[in-house]
């Protein structure tokens, strides 16, 4: 037995989870022959015996009012959505959406063509000076005043827009 | 008819729990509150707020956030006691929604420096230790000793890394065995004994110096 192996297996010693006998026979004995390990147990359980003297704390006098409260607003909002609400719900905007569309599409056909047109991919521009003015859009956005936003891919300016406070 | 909506439970009255309740074992307060005796659930924070906040406030080491962490864990109880497997231990699952939180605050810290800096200052003033009412038998400079050693000995699990810390203080302090450890920190025994193994070698080597 050496300190090594005595410092790997006292521990389960300790806590009586070894079962082999003889082998715990010579942990003990090493224990008994090694100042070093002696002192290393010794260490450890003076400051668990330390640490158990330490006083406990206690909840702090608001403690329980604190959850009473926790525990009320909880019951308020509730458990979380069960899932067959949240199935319903998203049943009902998908159906809602689903409405709008068709009903959207029925009353202005004109709108068809139009889209049909964006769809077509636009050119890209030869050459990086054809990239189109920017158009002012008037919209009210305080925090901005007026403001420029240009929008970029990797390669090349997408646009720009200009943004004005009235 | 049943609508296979679970209503959400009523909140607990949080007074003092009905005498009958607290004769019972852990699984047969939860039995009684999940059979809609309201107060069983204040037996169960009566018999683990105390515990739970020793634990957590010596995992994580700021007071005012464990007792912030215990209250959690008491309302994820309550919101999950439902699906609590009563075949198993309680004291185990509370320990674990307990340790997770507590694990999930550290992970935090140590993603805030701000934070980690503000809780070490404030445990460092000497208002939010606990107070502690000396044996008078004992003269001055034993006095002196003993606290110093509890105090060195509690900075000591402190310096401990975390998955160490844990696995200490369950087993020191709250008297977990190495089954239950395991089940607590979703570890094997093997880790469980490792990580024991070495947390006891770091806490003896941290105090050495420091002791005598």
């Amino acid at each position: 037995m050496n300190c090594s192996e005595f410092l790997k297996r006292y521990s389960e010693v300790h806590d009586g989870w070894l079962r082999d006998a003889r082998l715990v026979r010579r942990l003990e004995a090493h224990r008994r022959n090694c100042r070093g390990c002696a002192r290393w147990v010794e260490l450890w359980e003076r400051g668990v015996a330390a640490l158990r003297e330490s006083p406990r704390i206690e909840p702090s006098p608001g403690f329980r009012a604190g959850l009473r409260q926790r525990l009320q607003s909880e019951v308020a909002i509730g458990d979380p959505i069960a899932p067959t609400h949240a199935g319903l719900a998203a049943a009902f905007l998908l159906a809602a959406a689903l409405g709008l569309f068709l009903i959207e599409g029925l009353t202005h056909p004109e709108a068809e063509p139009v889209m049909a047109a964006r769809a077509q991919p636009a050119a890209f521009p030869d050459s990086l000076d054809v990239v189109p003015e920017p158009v002012p859009v008037d919209v009210t956005i305080p925090a901005f005043g007026r403001s420029t936003l240009e929008f970029h891919s990797s390669q090349a300016p997408l646009g720009t827009l200009l943004v004005f406070s009235r | 008819m049943s609508t296979g909506i679970r209503a959400a439970p009523p909140p607990p009255p949080l007074a003092s729990a009905a005498p009958s309740v607290r004769t019972l074992g852990d699984s047969q307060v939860v039995a009684a509150y999940l059979a809609g005796e309201v107060r069983a659930f204040d037996e169960l924070v009566e018999r683990y707020q105390r515990r739970l906040l020793n634990f957590v406030f010596r995992t994580i080491g700021d007071r005012e956030r464990a007792e912030d962490l215990v209250q959690e864990v008491f309302i994820r109880v309550h919101r999950h006691l439902h699906r609590f497997d009563q075949t198993k231990k309680f004291s185990t699952w509370i320990y674990t929604i307990a340790s997770n939180l507590a694990k999930n605050e550290l992970r935090n810290r140590s993603r805030n420096p701000l934070v980690l800096f503000q809780t070490i200052k404030k445990n460092w003033e000497s208002d939010h230790r606990p107070l502690q009412f000396e044996d008078p038998h004992y003269r001055p400079d034993d006095l002196f000793r003993k606290r110093h050693l509890r105090e060195l000995v509690e900075w000591a699990v402190a310096q401990l890394p975390e998955h160490h810390r844990i696995v200490f203080v369950l087993r020191e302090l709250e008297g977990k065995t190495y089954e239950e450890i395991a089940e607590i920190t979703d570890c094997n025994l093997g880790t469980v004994k490792s990580r024991l193994n070495r947390a006891r070698h770091r806490f003896a080597q941290i105090i050495e110096p420091l002791v005598d």
